[in-house]
């Protein structure tokens, strides 16, 4: 009788393990208390791109802020197919043509739609100081890796939260020193408002006539 | 374990006749496999001729030559798995339908551990064995990661109402990287679309749109597995195979699913999926780098989410979504970094996240401009 009573103990106390592993409940904690109590001081040194992957190093600049720890962002001129702009217009005096597109030779393709309201042309970002450089509205002249500096004059919220992270596409990864596509990776600088379009299918393989699995046929 | 599977050669079998219910233990939408249907193999994706025969020859000569010792082999094997099936509820009484020659790599499944459970070697045989079957089912190589989190890190998500334009590229991105189902469609996220007049809520937004985007006078809000703090669904699990990692993310382990769906239907943002079917994939678009909790091939009948892409993020990457993203409405990072992109959202910007009254304390973010 007495071993009969202890293998009924045996197995009910089996079970209760058993139940314990399956649900092991936890104390509810808020997501903010937990980054309260378990923030890291994950210091980025980016003061060097020796964090970087070795491949990226060569792609990126780096941008400071005046809050917050600084970034990297991609180059420009590695993309630009007829960098630098001083092959063609060596002399300060290029008059960029707006108005007759036959005119512009090389840029006939540069249709400029940003900001319908007008007041737009070639010389309110490209300047005519030097050619291989941005001019941002306030007269100076900053580097076509770096357009953000000529967005911000207009576009300075915009420019401020994708210093911070909440404009703008991170690249590649989320660990270590941060690196964020520039401005025009994602806007046309000339026609930068994002294009209506159809949305995105998806890979399909039709359903078979028959659901039972026995009889169905092996995938292809 | 191992060299049980390697002897009777067919972890196939498994899957040829009646693996879904091995593997994932369900019994009840398995009315399909009788001892004779076992052997047919029919189910596999990618099949080689020679399977049928060499699993048929060694059927035949498991009948001839019952010695005492493999008498002994089996009943001891049956009565185990007799067991084993009263103690987890009756769920593999199916494995031993599927005839002797089948039993040492149906039971080398079923008596594998909750993933917590496993030591670091079972999990590599188990990854080894897994690969192996994939390779011989489908031809594809697989790579299954079964990488930890990473310490001091906590995954947070947030995604800009005013940014997203509906082009649905996340939705793409998010069935090639994770092998879902081509043949269901299924799809682990979802984007409404409201009027701007209508709220945030989602219980009135229209998921099945089709027509130029954006359209006007509409926004678009992305539901994905919110990897809840306080996930419903892991409280619900009657088998403990679901659970939150230290990471935050929530995952299912897939062996160890019974399919009984309770977590779909305690889930308030309708984040889990069902393998109603095995999961039909190309073998030239099956993505092989994998994780065990994640993206691996999943059998037919357990649950399935969206893991934030954990074979991407614990390797510093960003998810599918994030990266197919063209509007870079999608921002994913770690919530204990206090100079993270994320936390700088959180911090600046109006952020809410959906159904907050019900305290599952989401880490899924929306925000504005």
């Amino acid at each position: 009788m007495n071993k009969l009573l202890l293998f009924f103990m045996v197995i009910i106390s089996g079970g209760m393990l058993l139940g314990n592993m399956a649900c092991d409940r936890q104390e509810v904690h808020s997501v903010r208390e937990k980054i309260e109590h378990e923030e890291r001081d994950t210091k980025h040194d980016i003061s060097n791109k020796d964090q970087l992957p070795p491949k990226l190093r060569e792609q990126v600049v780096r941008v400071s802020k005046e809050k917050g720890p600084d970034f990297f962002t991609l180059k420009r001129t590695g993309e630009m197919k007829r960098y630098p702009c001083s092959n063609c217009h060596m002399d300060r005096e290029t008059t960029f043509s707006e108005s007759n597109q036959s005119s512009r030779k090389a840029h006939w393709n540069v249709d400029l739609s940003h900001w319908k309201g007008g007041h737009m042309s070639c010389s309110t970002c490209h300047g005519n100081e030097s050619s291989d450089q941005l001019q941002t509205s306030d007269g100076r002249s900053v580097s076509f890796n770096r357009p953000d500096q000529v967005c911000e004059t207009c576009h300075g919220k915009q420019v401020q939260d994708w210093k911070g992270g909440a404009h703008g596409k991170q690249y590649q990864t989320w660990q270590g020193p941060p690196v964020r596509y520039n401005c025009t990776t994602c806007h046309d600088p000339h026609d930068p408002s994002f294009e209506k379009k159809w949305p995105e299918t998806f890979p399909n393989i039709p359903r078979k006539p028959s659901r039972n699995h026995d009889t169905k046929g092996g995938g292809k | 374990m191992t060299e049980i599977i390697g002897s009777s050669g067919n972890s196939a079998s498994a899957s040829g006749g009646c693996g879904s219910c091995a593997i994932s233990s369900l019994t009840s939408s398995c009315s399909g496999c009788g001892p004779g249907g076992s052997s047919t193999g029919s189910n596999s994706q990618v099949q080689s001729p020679s399977f049928h025969t060499s699993s048929g020859n060694r059927r035949r000569s498991g009948e001839e030559g019952v010695t005492r010792r493999s008498m002994l082999k089996y009943l001891f094997g049956a009565g185990a798995a007799a067991t084993g099936a009263s103690l987890f509820g009756g769920s593999g009484l199916m494995s031993m339908a599927s005839g002797p020659d089948n039993r040492a790599s149906n039971d080398a499944e079923f008596f594998e551990k909750n993933y917590r459970l496993m030591t670091e070697g079972e999990k590599r045989r188990r990854i080894e064995r897994l690969e192996k079957r994939y390779r011989k089912e489908r031809g594809v190589n697989t790579d299954i990661s079964d990488s930890d989190a990473i310490p001091g890190v906590l995954y947070g998500y947030a995604f800009n109402i005013s940014k997203c334009q509906g082009y649905r590229d996340c939705v793409r991105g998010c069935i090639e990287e994770n092998n879902l189902d081509r043949e269901s469609g299924m799809q682990y996220i979802r984007i409404f679309e409201k009027e701007q007049a209508s709220g945030f809520g989602i219980e009135d937004g229209d998921a099945s749109y089709f027509h130029q985007v954006p359209a006007e006078g509409h926004f678009y809000v992305g539901t994905q597995c919110f990897q809840c703090e306080n996930p419903p669904c892991v409280e619900v699990c009657p088998v403990g195979a679901t659970w939150k990692e230290p990471d935050g993310i929530v995952v299912v382990d897939y062996d160890w699913c019974i399919g009984c769906r309770y977590c779909q239907a305690a889930c308030p943002y309708w984040a889990r999926r069902f393998n109603w079917s095995e999961p039909q994939i190309p073998a030239s678009e099956v993505n092989s780098d994998q994780h065990y909790l994640g993206n691996r091939i999943r059998p037919k009948g357990v649950m399935e989410k969206c893991t934030f892409c954990i074979q991407r993020s614990r390797s510093g990457e960003l998810p599918a979504c994030v990266e197919a993203c063209p509007t870079g409405a999608r921002v994913f990072g770690n919530l204990l970094d206090p100079d993270s992109e994320i936390r700088y959202i959180l911090e600046n910007k109006k952020v809410f996240r959906l159904k907050e009254d019900l305290n599952t304390e989401p880490k899924f973010w929306y925000y504005m401009d």
